[in-house]
């Protein structure tokens, strides 16, 4: 495939210049490559940015993009094959697993797209459990969670297994648990990729009061481009690269559905050729 | 780095408590598999418990039944030939002198006939003092315990058999003469004639047996004794006492004898029988490792949602760890206690059907010694712990971003 892109999409827009907020997160020289049994296949090459603190941030683009696997880097979980990610000051793939584990519990929240509980307990319990992997005791935890609880609308179904609630509604616990050790950064992996457009809403609502009024840093993965404007940040992310990174919406939202419908069509090209 | 600064000391951790809390929960959220695991551990454990605490009743009750109330730290000494190797005052006097010794108390063994109320019967006499009496650990049956004077005599039970007189307590006071047969220090023998009253009776065997005072036969010429009972000051010092007393000659013979014999018959017994019990055992700790090993297999989303969310791999593992004991804990409690309960139904069975037929006493063929309960225990925190540990280990090396990807 050719090189589509303008000039002035690539090198000079992969970080984001300090506007008025210093950044909580910043991401130097990342590359990821996975080894398959067929070969090494490269998801993430040379991304560079940096995301000031209390915005929101949305990284977009298409499947396989490498959307997911920049935030699972970002939330420690993925060692980046190289390159640098310094979080709230600490350089995180300088600490080790148990390190990252702690730092994690104090300074990141992840919501999930799937939601993942633990089975045997209940919706407070489960919302309580960063707060007791950060060694807090069982009381104070449990009250903690139904403060938070409370903020996302769920306190009346604390007793319940999560399971069991619909898919809205776990995803709202999610976000209860996401929050509940006061982290500075929420990290959301398509959070509403299985729900209906309220709930969807819903979701995106309470991310926004969590960056407005309680103050923290989102960083949400998606492929809708309709919540795009709700942002501060975009990242446009396509093969593994930045392809674009703005802060004005409209001219980022035209020139990924430009570069979409270009692909789109050059990949229809190629097939015909191939015929 | 800051964090590195901080990290440095002892990070909170989460509480055992609430790992506790979660290990009880994510058991009893398979209610069933649980149950029939802990099932598993309960026959496996009792088995065991079960099977031991027979030999250990067993052991003690054929102790009880061997040694009686006799002083493991009493000696037997005789002779093996009484014409070269004399067990008389003189050699009394220098095993007196041996260190440890405490007690010699000397008894004239003879052949000896007895007339009561105009019937004979053939009997052993025992010419002795009261100290000998007293080692001798007689179970009296009836009547005063020891000798006050030179016609005061004790029977056993067999005796009265002999005579007819079936009750002990009204042989007591009853007239006895014993004629016994002694060889003095020239090699001639004399007949010694005794009017004695029956002052107790005890339950020492089948053949007819007299104890009374050694008086009379010293008095009569009775050069050798027929045995001594010595008594040493521990039981540690038995074997350095006989061996003082073998060098001068003698044969010597302990209640430790016959125990050691016991023990070694009793340790193979136990070996056994833990071995068969242990096959029981190895079948519940392979279920339990099953089910530990099903469980995390069923769990890695929860282990991988656990690690995002700040667990260490510690955590983690404590936390199969934790599980892995309680699922012994139970077994284990489950399988003492079930293995005590089916002894002590079988001890009372067992001493009922024995009152009937006129054993008198408490039967307890079964016994749960608090050694064997500790031993148990901590076996079982042993096995829980190996058998957690190839499962947590697993858990330890889950990448969360693995399973939770792979949805």
């Amino acid at each position: 495939m050719k090189n589509i892109l303008p000039e002035s999409s690539t090198k000079q827009n992969q970080a984001y210049p300090k506007k008025d907020s210093k950044p909580l997160i910043s991401v130097t020289d990342l590359n990821k490559q996975f080894n398959l049994k067929s070969g090494q296949i490269e998801v993430l090459h040379d991304i560079n940015f940096s995301i000031p603190e209390e915005s929101f941030t949305i990284i977009f683009g298409p499947s396989g993009s490498g959307k997911s696997t920049i935030l699972n880097v970002l939330s420690g979980l993925e060692q980046p094959t190289q390159g640098r990610v310094i979080i709230d000051g600490q350089d995180l793939y300088g600490l080790d697993a148990d390190q990252r584990a702690y730092f994690r519990a104090h300074t990141i929240g992840i919501v999930h797209q799937d939601n993942y509980w633990m089975n045997s307990l209940n919706v407070l319990e489960n919302v309580a459990m960063p707060l007791y992997l950060a060694g807090s005791p069982r009381e104070s935890a449990l009250a903690v969670a139904l403060d938070s609880l409370r903020r996302v609308g769920m306190d009346s179904y604390k007793n319940y297994l999560p399971t069991v609630l619909s898919g809205g509604q776990q995803q709202r616990v999610s976000m209860a648990r996401a929050l509940v050790a006061t982290p500075k950064l929420i990290l959301a992996d398509e959070p509403t990729g299985d729900l209906d457009s309220k709930n969807g809403q819903m979701i995106m609502d309470l991310l926004l009061y969590f960056q407005r009024e309680l103050k923290r840093t989102i960083v949400l993965v998606t492929h809708n481009l309709e919540y795009l404007p709700l942002s501060d940040n975009q990242l446009y992310i396509l093969d593994g690269k930045i392809m674009a990174a703005q802060r004005n919406q409209k001219q980022l939202i035209t020139m990924a559905n430009t570069l979409s419908a270009q692909i789109a069509a050059l990949s229809k090209m190629e097939d015909e050729a191939q015929k | 780095m800051i964090f590195h600064r901080r990290m440095n000391h002892s990070r909170p951790v989460i509480k055992p408590q609430i790992l506790v809390s979660i290990a009880i929960k994510n058991l009893l959220a398979k209610r069933l598999r649980t149950f029939l695991t802990v099932i598993g551990i309960i026959i496996g454990i009792g088995a065991v418990v079960f099977l031991v605490s027979l030999v250990v009743g067993l052991h003690a009750v054929v102790n009880q039944q061997v040694i009686g109330s006799k002083s493991v730290s009493s000696i037997d000494v005789t002779t093996p030939n009484d014409t070269i190797i004399l067990l008389n005052d003189t050699n009394v006097n220098k095993i007196n002198q041996f260190a440890h010794v405490t007690v010699v108390a000397p008894a004239y063994i003879l052949a000896g006939k007895i007339s009561y109320q105009g019937s004979q019967s053939d009997t052993v006499v025992y010419g002795t003092d009261n100290q000998y009496i007293s080692l001798s650990a007689l179970k009296f049956e009836a009547g005063q315990h020891s000798l006050k004077t030179a016609d005061e005599a004790i029977v056993n039970t067999s005796l009265l058999d002999l005579i007819g007189q079936m009750n002990p307590s009204a042989a007591i006071n009853q007239k006895l003469t014993v004629q016994s047969t002694i060889t003095t220090v020239d090699g001639t023998q004399k007949t010694v004639t005794s009017d004695l009253n029956i002052v107790g009776v005890v339950n020492t065997g089948a053949g007819a047996e007299v104890y009374m005072g050694s008086q009379t036969f010293a008095n009569a010429g009775a050069y050798q004794y027929g045995q001594l009972k010595v008594l040493a000051d521990n039981r540690k010092n038995v074997p350095v006492v006989r061996q003082l007393i073998e060098g001068l000659g003698f044969t010597t013979s302990s209640p430790l004898d016959t125990l050691s014999q016991i023990n070694t018959i009793f340790n193979i017994f136990t070996f056994v029988v833990i071995g068969f019990g242990g096959i029981g055992m190895v079948i519940a700790i392979l279920g339990m490792f099953n089910t530990l090993t099903i469980s995390l297999l069923e769990r890695t989303r929860e282990i991988g949602l656990m690690i995002t969310m700040g667990a260490r791999k510690a955590d983690v593992q404590r936390l199969l760890v934790i599980e892995a004991l309680l699922l012994s804990i139970v077994g284990c409690f489950g399988g003492i206690f079930s293995a005590w309960f089916l002894g002590q139904v079988i001890n009372i069975f067992l001493t009922h059907f024995a009152n009937s037929k006129g054993v008198p006493g408490a039967i307890h063929a079964f016994s749960v010694t608090p050694m064997l309960v500790l031993i148990t225990i901590l076996l079982t925190f042993v096995v829980g712990f190996i058998v957690a540990f190839y499962p947590s280990r697993r858990a330890g090396r889950i990448n969360p971003f693995e399973v939770l990807r792979n949805r």
